[in-house]
């Protein structure tokens, strides 16, 4: 039957011939029942590959989409690693090394002024005291200890100021530990400035990331689209089939009970 | 609108029905476009948030490291070429000043850095994190509104289904009524 065949022909591959023969029949069946529903099996045909076309296009899309999202949080996550790096160099130039420096630059200061700079005793014990602090939490070694060394470097700054007749070789000493202690800056600023690129990138590569999230959203959102065009196909052609069936019935019930009718007269 | 103009009350009251329900199914299409827009700009704020806080970042990262290196340069080169008078600790002349200088540019370096680039990377980033929970509502608004379409739609199926079998029984009354007189 006609609308037998037009059910076969709606389940069709998405790249079925729209006007293959049997619909061509159907549309020019003399019962517009049926030319109707061939009608609309043609449209459904044309809006389920539309569908289906636009479900592959939006699926690669968002593999793309994810493969980008993947790409940027992995440069996110390698800037994040660099910036901890260069965070850490920049902390032992402009932290421990500079320290260094400056506590070597004092204690020769006091060497070569003849212990005549007295403050500057208490300023190598600060000095001392915030290297253990510092060397002390970051390497987890005993308080304690590092204590007692600041102390010990203190009491040799003060031996040292007795020192007079080594003067101009510690104040040479004193010159180069401070010009080092300006290059170990130099070097931490150089290293923080590299940090912060990296913290900057790790930021737009989080924000690239988000971008091809959203993006991706928005291709879902089209998918999800494609698929209820998918079904509002398959329910508008469900319900043309029913109409037309009911039809049919109709007519068959009308033509029996007009057979019945004559039958009952005669 | 449907136009079935039936005279049968209950298939008038279907129409009604479905008319109803797609007056409710359009609102609930404007709700989700709506909701897709909003959720779509959320996310360009919070792109553009986080971009933002990048630069921000870069560039106190830039004015701190510039500040200190400065300042490390100034020292370095004041304890090298500058002349110390007897018992100082400080050269003479200019070099004096450009080695106090110093001190001060590494002083600062860390506060201006950090009210060039953190704290305006730190506010772009909380900017960032509201249009997150705003995307996020939205995103929340669009959902219901397609779950409550859906459910349009089925009821919109099921009063279709109704009228059919109202249609169908009053036919088949009919047909009925035929043979029988």
């Amino acid at each position: 039957m006609a609308t037998e065949a037009l059910s076969s022909g709606m389940n069709r591959a998405p790249d079925a011939v729209v006007g293959d023969q049997t619909l061509v029949d159907a549309l020019a069946s003399t019962d517009p029942a049926i030319a109707l529903l061939a009608l609309q099996t043609v449209s459904n045909q044309t809006r389920t590959a539309e569908a289906r076309q636009d479900i592959e296009a939006q699926n690669r899309l968002i593999e793309e989409l994810r493969e980008q999202m993947k790409s940027a949080m992995k440069r996110a996550e390698e800037a994040q690693e660099d910036a901890g790096f260069w965070g850490k160099i920049s902390d032992v130039f402009g932290g421990d090394i500079a320290s260094i420096c400056g506590v070597i630059a004092t204690a020769a200061a006091i060497v070569g002024t003849g212990g005549a700079a007295a403050p500057m005793v208490l300023a190598l014990v600060t000095a001392g005291m915030s290297i253990t602090a510092e060397v002390g939490s970051r390497l987890g070694l005993d308080p304690k200890v590092c204590m007692a060394l600041s102390i010990a470097g203190g009491l040799v700054g003060v031996a040292g100021g007795n020192l007079r007749s080594a003067s101009d070789a510690w104040k040479t000493v004193a010159s180069v530990a401070n010009a080092s202690q300006g290059g170990a800056v130099i070097g931490a600023s150089g290293a923080r400035v590299i940090q912060g690129q990296y913290e900057g990138d790790a930021l737009d590569a989080r924000a690239d990331a988000k971008h091809a999230e959203g993006r991706q959203a928005d291709h879902w959102l089209r998918l999800q689209m494609a698929f209820e065009s998918l079904k509002d196909a398959a329910r508008d052609l469900e319900r043309s089939q029913r109409t037309v069936s009911n039809i049919e019935s109709d007519k068959s019930a009308g033509h029996s009970a007009i057979i019945a009718h004559m039958g009952g007269a005669s | 609108m449907n136009e079935i103009g039936s005279s049968d009350p209950m298939v008038q009251l279907a129409e009604l029905m479905l008319d109803a329900d797609e007056l409710r199914a359009k609102c609930d299409q404007d709700e989700l476009r709506a909701a897709q827009q909003e959720r779509r700009q959320a996310l360009e704020k919070e792109v553009a948030a986080l971009h933002e806080a990048a630069d921000d970042t870069r560039a106190g990262a830039w004015l701190e490291g510039g500040a200190t290196a400065l300042g490390g340069l100034a020292t370095a080169s004041s304890q090298l070429f500058g002349k110390f008078p007897k018992n100082a600790t400080v050269p003479e002349g200019g070099w004096g000043v450009i080695m106090k200088s110093g001190e001060a540019l590494e002083r600062m370096s860390a506060p201006l850095g950090r009210l060039v680039g953190e704290a305006p990377s730190q506010d772009d980033q909380a900017d960032a994190k509201q249009a997150e929970a705003e995307a996020s509502d939205a995103q929340t608004r669009a959902d219901a509104a397609r779950q409550h379409l859906e459910r349009i739609r089925t009821e919109q199926d099921r009063t279709i289904a109704s009228v059919e079998n109202i249609v169908e029984s009053e036919a088949q009354g009919n047909w009925a009524l035929i043979a029988n007189v």
